[in-house]
């Protein structure tokens, strides 16, 4: 029966070319709308860590201005979102976290032995060890760097698959030696190339690739590494040279750690509160005590990752959906009331209410489908036209299959919706009024 | 008038008139909010950098030779690109107006006061900075070569002694009176001398200005010159197209010594457009939405109306066989349509200002002027005929003889 529904789904649907493809479009542009915006609103908002992000915590601490929060906006007042470098180094000293690492951007020219490949500046992250271990990161050769290189600064590094290709034609490059910015290092290991999106763990550029290169942090710093990321002083101090800065008040250091249990995470608060209480007897964190672990979801929406303009955006796209659902409705009934002879002719013929209401509904259904199918080319070529427009939103215009999915169960279901009073309508038809006319 | 029978008609076939009245109203709500937000984002774009973004081109010099002849290179590397025929003018600059990243810090009126008394975004540059950059010269001078001193930002050398701001800065600090040969200080006391003032030049963020530093155009120019390893030059073309230079600046660079790479050659205007992506992807969706929408809203009136002629034809007939004319069939189709958009509009003014208040509340978007909501509602009752003016064409030319006929 379904099959017999369908072939005269088709052939109504070629009785009627223009107002069908009306129809089709009008669908496929509501759903093509749709699935662009919802799809890089998904992307936008999904979890980058799901396997641990409800144990990953960014650690923050108040040392910021007596006279005024750090934040003070829409979401209450918080403490500073990066930490001065004395205390991320006082917080590393900690043994209650799983894993814990202070972390910074930074960036290196590496030379190659090899003259083909010209010196070439590559991000870097410095951190400690436990920054592999907390997000899980994969190595391909070699493994993290030990602890002593942490405490002294040892001059290794990490780099990524990516670099090693082009470095080192992907082969195990544990042990060379690599220049970065005219020192030589050592490479303690290969990691998978991971980039979470967005980039949690370092909001700056959020939807870019992670560093190239990991370095211990206290090398980089003993370098004088670049800082490249946000840098907020509030305290009037003379800085006169690197160490003056390292010593100050300003905060440019993110610290994550990793807390597993309830009883972890209510002692490293202790901890954190048992910290700032001893600051301020030494004269620092003249704030009340106001220490944040926020893990890694609530963090990505206090930092509104999701930008508003794209919950604007997914609203707006469902009002439109909702227009080219109305217009729908009212080709489709002016569809199946120009039909209603024929589907007179068929009730008087035999055919019961609800069998006509199938065959009604078949046909709303095909034409849902192509819709939808339309909508899926037409979100394509939007979120190529949205990638095409800047090189942040290549991550977050990749439509998968779930959203191919959504996209087609939604157009069946707004379809259907939209085809349920229109196919009431002609199943309510008397039969004997279209006789009389033929 | 043939109000009646057009209303009478309406109510026996309720369901294809309340469908457009319903399209019409959420379009509106939708158009008219979606309208107002792309011209909030252009107002913002449209804020005046205050410098030529099209003639300017920057690049960064990142060294990595310990043995790097930072000062030297740097004197060289300007030289060369100076004397290039299509440069107008070259120098350094920490940072950019309108590019995102910057440095911003505040100016105390008086020695030792707790609080600074105005925060100001700061460009640390060079001599030739006044006529790469091409703001104006209002009063006082420019740095002289003199002046410009190496200052690494994270510390490690002396203040500078002069400096230059924007006519907004000025006008702020010292409302009635000049502010040239006037005294600044910064937070740990040192102090400076304002020796010039130049037209409004934009601090690097044109989003969060008012939260940074109090005002888009409170800036001061430093005659200072960036520490090792990272230095940026700016590059005006002299014939104004910076798209053009560029390709010869980064040729020009490149040959030129090693121990250094040369990274991110932009042009100003695309590291604008940066700045701006989010709210340009934004007008461009918003525009893409009310293109599409007001398509399918009158393609939607169009089919409605070929509907309702083509199932009316016969009555149609009869009209006109009783003595209609012409174009009392094309106002009947018309007026039938003013009618139906007339109440959608009606449900739309509602339905704009819920969703703007939904918008307001929820989001960070400005409340509606209420003087788009007459527009919207004149757009869409002009979409509304003429969208109908086709079928309704058409009814008007159907033949009297066709009531005889089928009848």
């Amino acid at each position: 029966m379904f099959t017999y529904y369908l072939r005269l789904a088709w052939l109504s649907i070629r009785r009627n070319p223009i107002l069908t493809a009306l129809m089709v479009a009008a669908i496929g542009v509501g759903i093509g709308a749709c699935t662009t915006t919802l799809t890089v609103y998904y992307l936008m908002a999904r979890d980058p860590i799901p396997e641990k992000s409800d144990v990953l915590y960014r650690v923050l601490v108040d040392s910021w201005d007596p006279a005024e929060a750090y934040y003070d906006g829409d979401q209450g007042t918080a403490p500073p979102f990066m930490m001065t470098h004395q205390d991320a180094v006082a917080l590393m000293r900690s043994d209650i976290p799983t894993h814990q690492s202070a972390m910074y951007r930074s960036a290196f020219v590496v030379e190659s032995d090899n003259p083909e490949i010209a010196p070439d500046t590559y991000s870097a992250r410095a951190a400690y060890r436990g920054f592999f271990d907390m997000f899980d990161m994969e190595f391909v050769f070699g493994g993290s760097w030990d602890a002593a290189a942490d405490e002294n600064g040892e001059l290794v590094v990490v780099i990524n698959r990516a670099l090693n290709e082009d470095l080192f034609d992907g082969k195990d490059s544990v042990g060379r030696e690599l220049k970065l910015s005219g020192t030589v290092f050592r490479v303690a290991g290969v990691v998978e190339n991971w980039n979470p999106i967005p980039r949690f763990y370092d909001l700056n550029g959020k939807f870019r690739d992670s560093a190239s290169l990991i370095v211990p942090f206290r090398t980089a710093v003993n370098l004088e590494s670049d800082i490249n990321g946000s840098v907020s002083c509030w305290k009037p101090e003379d800085i006169n040279s690197f160490a003056d800065f390292l010593n100050s008040e300003c905060v440019w250091i993110k610290f994550w750690a990793q807390l597993d249990s309830p009883e972890q995470h209510a002692a490293y608060m202790d901890f954190l509160n048992g910290y700032s209480q001893e600051q301020k007897s030494l004269g620092r964190f003249a704030r009340p005590i106001d220490n944040r672990l926020i893990d890694v979801m609530d963090w990505l929406k206090f930092r509104k990752v999701v930008s508003e303009d794209n919950v604007v955006l997914v609203g707006l796209s469902f009002l439109f959906l909702v227009v080219c659902l109305l217009n729908t409705v009212g080709l489709l009934l002016a569809k199946f009331i120009g039909g209603a002879s024929l589907a007179g002719i068929r009730r008087a013929l035999g055919a019961s209410r609800a069998a006509l209401f199938k065959q009604h509904l078949v046909e709303v259904g095909v034409i849902g489908l192509s819709g939808g199918l339309l909508g899926l080319v037409l979100a394509a070529l939007g979120l190529k036209a949205v990638r095409g427009w800047f090189e942040d939103f290549e991550k977050i215009t990749q439509l998968d299959w779930s959203m191919i999915g959504l996209a087609l169960g939604l157009s069946l279901l707004a379809s259907v919706a939209a085809g349920l009073y229109p196919t009431w309508r002609v199943c309510r038809i008397a039969p004997a009024r279209y006789l009389k006319t033929q | 008038m043939e109000f009646r029978p057009i209303i009478s008609a309406m109510l026996r076939n309720r369901t294809g008139a309340v469908l457009v009245a319903l399209q019409v109203a959420i379009t509106m709500a939708v158009l008219v909010n979606a309208a107002f937000i792309i011209n909030d984002r252009m107002k913002l774009l449209a804020q005046p950098a205050g410098v030529d973004v099209d003639s300017i081109v920057s690049t960064l010099i990142y060294a990595f030779d310990p043995d790097y002849d930072w000062d030297g290179e740097r004197r060289q590397d300007l030289d060369v690109l100076r004397n290039l025929p299509a440069v107008e003018a070259a120098t350094t600059i920490n940072s950019l107006p309108l590019s995102d990243s910057g440095w911003s810090s505040g100016w105390r009126l008086e020695k030792d006061k707790e609080e600074s008394d105005i925060s100001s975004a700061m460009y640390a540059i060079d001599e030739f900075g006044l006529a790469t950059l091409g703001m104006e010269l209002l009063e006082g001078r420019w740095f002289r070569a003199d002046e410009v001193r190496m200052l690494d930002l994270t510390g490690g050398s002396d203040f500078v002694d002069s400096v230059v701001v924007t006519e907004s800065l000025a006008r702020k600090m010292f409302p009635d009176e000049s502010a040239v040969g006037k005294p600044l200080y910064t937070s740990t006391g040192e102090s400076v001398t304002v020796v010039g003032v130049t037209s409004d030049v934009a601090a690097p963020w044109p989003k969060s200005a008012e939260h940074e530093t109090g005002g888009l155009y409170n800036v001061t120019f430093l005659p200072a010159r960036a520490a090792p390893p990272v230095a940026r030059y700016v590059i005006r073309a002299a014939s104004g197209d910076a798209a053009a230079l560029a390709p010869e600046i980064e040729k020009a660079l490149t040959d030129r010594g090693s121990g250094r790479v040369v990274m991110d050659l932009k042009l100003h205007s695309e590291i604008v457009d940066e700045t701006y992506g989010g709210d340009i992807a934004m007008i461009r969706m918003l525009t893409t939405v009310i293109v599409l929408l007001l398509a399918v809203t009158s393609l939607g009136v169009v089919g409605l109306a070929s509907f309702n002629v083509r199932s009316r034809t016969k009555q149609i007939g009869t009209r006109r066989a009783v003595g209609a004319r012409r174009r009392d069939i094309l106002r009947y189709f018309l007026v039938e349509n003013a009618v139906m958009t007339g109440i959608g509009v009606a449900l739309g003014t509602v339905l704009t200002f819920a969703l703007n208040l939904w918008l307001v509340e929820n989001y960070d978007l400005a409340r509606l002027d209420p003087t788009w909501v007459p527009l919207g509602i004149l757009g869409l009752l002009l979409l509304g005929q003429i969208a109908t003016l086709a079928p309704a064409r058409r009814a008007s030319l159907i033949p009297p003889g066709v009531a005889t006929r089928t009848i």
